[in-house]
């Protein structure tokens, strides 16, 4: 498992490895896969793709490991990704890893994404929006391949919709002051507004757009999850609506079963993890943990529909992962979960919610089989 | 024509907080031969005091204070007693021992803050008209109170007695020192002043950044610009060059791709220093 | 008449001396022959991930070894190499997207625009120095760094770019089985050091090293500073390029961060930490950081406060780097040794000389 541990990473590797600790744990007790426990051996890329791409390898060439999972960053994913047909291992990527290109353009027969990403959230999020406010809309977006992906997702949502992105505001990655860009935004020529940025850019352009009173002018279509703070949404991010395959206030049993089961996780994990996520009282999965902890879900259970006893097997886990179907249950309590056998990109069962203070309202469901596919690319 | 002078306006915002990061840096360096790779995570510890003070249910005043007490003596102390022992040494070793004290920081922030992205309420709320734009008028304290400071920098260093130590040390610290100046007492002045700078920053920007353990990375860079722009250990430099780039990468990035202005700017400082290097040199080049 | 011990030392001529320096020299190649065929033989004989591991080292250790011959000998700290290193890496990969997949091609395609790069380096060591030279560098490794995003198209902008061609572009040696690749990477390796010490110990070297310490002096010697400046910078240029040639082969993937400052200043700690003034240096610095960055990547979740601890220990007590701090201790332990044989010598010959009961005097002549 690479799980980075590096601070602009930390949210998502710490997720990831209390999802994922959580998940091994549940199989273990479960009777494990075929008789055999899972074993987790975690290193740190250090959000760096060399590292990701070493320590990769030697994951497998030294430790022996069967499959590979994680890696935060796109260019990590990416770079494991384009290892993994030359260790002839299977790869799943996990937490993180946003990049479209990873099962769009880049698929390959070993490696696998479960969760949905990119225009498979933003196209159903787009039509709702255009049809509940109104056509033109602006956009501010991170100006690197995360930022690009979500601008032609967002633009082709909307067209398809009916609207249009009139208003098109690209922000340099980690820039401190958004205020130049923000007042760009001319509140009087739109219906409203898709905030596309991630990690502490989004908090600084949540912030700015709630000093200068926009979030009040306009609806604000972006992404969500308490998890990336602290367990706590911020007041600027109060009415913004987003796509997650999890909800952190659910009412359905299966994920109040998993939120329970994730916080008794918690209170065993170091505690910088506990840190990092708000604390034991506060700290939710969201989507960045839910999609650690479907990952490996799915892995054991593809795991287990293959009788996979090791390496050798690979051919037999790659045919189940093709063919990988989970209904709604505690190993997958979000949702239902579908398998793209064509380019090796899952789906999941999406919900398009809005922020109520700390709770999540859901506006509209969209179950696996009408999640959108978002590429062409054959994993042969 | 209102775009214009919104964004001329957020110029001096952005100017004024890399001015305030950069006088620290640039004094540090005119004093002490020191580039400071962690002077960014001081600022990240003043916004983290102003943080911290506010979610005890006290006033923003109070966490600024606290951040320029705490982080500025403090840390700048301890800065001191790491760097103290290296002086004598080569540039690399400072840098390497800067860029050692800049991972520790770091990590120890995630370590007790937690990695995620804490946002702070501006002390002040209320906007100002501008065309068709509701400005905040905190951002407009913000660039007052990086004027005053500044200001009050560059008095401080013309007209105070510690301020004419300062400069005299930067000068020749030997003939300073022979000519009964303190010199370790203003060493230690340079540190804690270094450092009280970029917690002020810190504090000040902490609404408009938010908080997180890498801020100082994204902020660094940007303060080393303007400190080699503005010329080396040149306090009045590094504030107008701050000013200049702010508002340059303001309009810049009304007509042109946020990367591209970037370049540019790296582009424009480069020749500037090429420029510098060759006017600098006599007949004699080595 | 005072009396003293006068010396019986023989005295010690210049042939003597000769013979010890050529000793020293022999010694000093026979060592690094055995590590040269212990490198290239050991790991092959144990495998387990072994020879993939120190190819990784090996391919890092190039740069490094860039950056300490332009920091240890020319004075100038490089924080510009990761840019020279990322480029050549992006050229490999952009030319086997456009179907280059000949290796020899690639290879002097990748380093010829290493080469370029390291060119605008060598401007800077014309008109710059010390800090400036440093901050020059800074900058232009920031400016490189944007260049993947500002051409996404072309270069993949944050997603990196694939390596096409498999094995075909490495002369049909896979870099993850076997130990073709690796005993590829030891040449490389052995041909740069080998080179690089000829270069040191020869006229050259002692000029660059003169240069280093007092280039006005040098300069009034008659030599040409910016000359030889502008020669280290592109040959240091030529290393860092082949590692950037030969990474863009081990991995078949390229990415931003090679050409970014982060990798450019592991280069100058690989070379801090290792020793400048060695060519070895350089190669155990960039080994023992990336081993401890690996051992600390799969043990702790805190790996950048220990590399910071790591980094403060290596500042203070071994300022001169491992290989420095090693050849220091050497040096005590070998004076510590003679002043101990001295010592005996001399009390020897005092027993030798006095019979006993008679007193030695010294001083003036009463």
């Amino acid at each position: 498992m690479l799980a980075d541990h590096a601070p602009i990473t930390a949210v998502e590797g710490a997720e990831l490895q209390v999802n994922t600790d959580l998940a091994v744990a549940e199989i273990n007790a479960a009777g494990g896969v075929n008789g055999r426990k899972l074993r987790v051996v975690y290193a740190d890329p250090k959000a760096q793709a060399d590292e990701a791409i070493n320590l990769g390898q030697q994951l497998v060439q030294q430790h022996g490991a069967d499959v590979l999972v994680g890696a935060v960053l796109s260019s990590e994913c990416l770079g494991v990704e384009n290892l993994a047909p030359r260790l002839k291992t299977v790869y799943l990527s996990s937490t993180g890893c946003a990049a479209e290109d990873f099962t769009s353009k880049q698929c390959n027969r070993y490696s696998f994404r479960i969760s949905p990403v990119g225009r498979q959230g933003v196209l159903s999020v787009a039509d709702y929006s255009v049809k509940t406010y109104g056509k033109r809309w602006a956009i501010i977006y991170p100006d690197y391949a995360l930022g690009q992906s979500q601008l032609n997702a967002y633009k082709a949502g909307m067209q398809a919709a009916g609207g249009e992105l009139t208003q098109i505001i690209p922000i340099p990655q980690n820039e401190t002051n958004m205020t130049p860009y923000i007042t760009k935004i001319k509140t009087g020529s739109v219906d409203g507004l898709v905030n596309a940025e991630v990690g502490a850019d989004l908090t600084r352009a949540s912030k700015a757009i709630e000093q200068f009173d926009i979030n009040k002018k306009l609806p604000i279509v972006g992404v969500f999850g308490k998890e990336r703070f602290g367990g706590v949404y911020p007041t600027s991010l109060d009415r913004d609506i987003g796509v997650s395959p999890e909800l952190s206030d659910s009412d359905n049993r299966y994920e109040a079963a998993y939120h329970k089961a994730f916080r008794d996780q918690l209170a065993k994990e170091p505690a910088s993890i506990v840190t990092t996520l708000g604390g034991t009282t506060k700290a939710v999965p969201g989507d960045l943990g839910y999609v650690g902890y479907s990952t490996i879900k799915a892995l054991g259970t593809a795991m287990r529909q293959s009788k996979f006893t090791g390496r050798d097997d690979t051919d037999k886990l790659i045919a189940a992962l093709r063919s990988l179907r989970i209904k709604q249950g505690p190993d997958s309590p979000g949702g239902d979960l579908i398998m793209n056998g064509s380019d090796h990109q899952g789906a999941q069962t999406s919900y398009i919610a809005r922020i109520n203070g700390q709770k999540e309202k859901v506006l509209r469901t969209i179950p696996a089989a009408q999640v959108p596919r978002i590429g062409s690319c054959q994993a042969k | 024509m209102d775009a214009i002078w919104v964004a001329a306006l957020n110029g001096l915002v952005v100017g004024a907080s890399l001015a305030l990061v950069a006088a620290g840096l640039a004094l540090l360096f005119g004093v002490l031969d020191i580039l400071n790779f962690a002077q960014g995570d001081f600022f990240m510890l003043g916004a983290y005091a102003v943080w911290l003070i506010l979610g005890l249910g006290l006033n923003f005043w109070i966490g600024l204070a606290v951040g320029v007490v705490a982080v500025g003596v403090v840390g700048g102390l301890t800065l001191m007693l790491l760097l103290w022992p290296l002086r004598h040494r080569s540039h690399a070793l400072m840098l390497l021992a800067t860029l050692a004290i800049s991972l520790i920081l770091e990590q120890l922030a995630t370590n007790v803050f937690g990695a995620d992205s804490k946002p702070v309420a501006a002390p002040v709320s209320g906007r100002i008209p501008i065309g068709h734009t509701a400005y905040p008028v905190y951002y407009l304290l913000v660039v007052a109170a990086a004027a005053v400071i500044l200001l009050g920098g560059y008095l401080f260093l013309r007209y105070a007695k510690y301020g004419i130590w300062l400069r005299a040390v930067a000068q020749n610290h030997r003939m300073a020192g022979l000519l009964g100046v303190p010199v370790v007492r203003v060493y230690a002045l340079a540190f804690v002043a270094g450092s009280g700078l970029a917690a002020v920053a810190g504090s000040l920007l902490a609404p408009l950044t938010s908080v997180y353990p890498t801020l100082g990375l994204d902020i660094n860079l940007d303060a080393f610009v303007v400190v080699i722009a503005g010329g080396l250990g040149n306090f009045r430099g590094a504030a107008v060059i701050a000013l200049a780039l702010g508002i340059v990468e303001s309009l810049g990035s009304t007509w042109i791709q946020g990367e591209a202005v970037r370049i540019l700017v790296f582009g424009l400082v480069i020749v500037l220093l090429i420029v510098r290097a060759q006017r600098g040199r006599g007949a004699v080049r080595v | 008449m005072g009396a003293g011990v006068a010396a019986e030392r023989p005295a010690r001529g210049r042939s003597d001396r000769e013979r010890r320096s050529r000793n020293r020299r022999l010694l000093g190649g026979a060592a690094a022959l055995a590590g040269l065929a212990a490198l290239v033989v050991v790991p092959a004989a144990y495998g387990q991930f072994l020879p993939q591991r120190l190819s990784d080292y090996l391919i890092f250790s190039l740069p490094a070894l860039a950056v300490g011959l332009i920091a240890g000998h020319a004075r100038l700290i490089n924080v510009g190499v990761g840019a020279t290193f990322g480029f050549s890496a992006y050229t490999v990969a952009i030319l086997t997207q456009h179907g280059v997949l000949n290796p020899f091609v690639l290879m002097a395609a990748s380093i010829g625009a290493g080469i370029v790069v390291s060119g605008l380096f060598a401007v800077y060591a014309v008109v710059a120095t010390g800090l400036e030279y440093l901050l020059l560098t800074l900058l232009t490794t920031s400016a490189f760094f944007s260049l993947p995003l500002l051409f996404k198209g072309f270069a993949g902008g944050e997603n990196g770019l694939r390596v096409n061609g498999a094995v075909d572009v490495s002369f049909g040696l896979d870099p993850l089985t076997g130990n073709g690749f690796y005993w590829l990477l030891c040449g490389v390796t052995a041909f740069w050091c080998a080179l690089s010490w000829y270069l040191l110990t020869s006229r050259m070297g002692r000029v660059m090293v003169a240069i280093g310490r007092n280039p006005e002096r040098a300069s009034a010697m008659g030599y040409s500073v910016r000359g030889y400046r502008v020669g280290v910078t592109l040959y240091s240029g030529a290393i860092a390029a082949s590692a950037g040639w030969l990474y863009a082969l081990a991995h078949a993937f390229v990415f931003e961060d090679l050409l970014g400052l982060p990798d450019s200043v592991n280069f100058v700690l690989y070379s801090l930490i290792g020793g400048v003034d060695y060519i070895l240096g350089p190669l155990m610095g960039a080994a023992g950081l990336r081993y401890l960055g690996e051992y600390l990547g799969q043990h702790t979740a805190q790996s950048q406060f220990y590399v910071g601890i790591a980094l403060l220990v290596v500042v203070y007590l071994l300022p001169a780097g491992v290989i420095g701090g090693v050849r220091r201790l050497w040096e005590l332990m070998r004076r510590s040794r003679h002043e101990k044989a001295d010592q005996v010598l001399r009390a020897g010959r005092r027993d030798r000389r006095l019979p006993a009961g008679r007193r030695v005097r010294f001083g003036r002549r009463r």
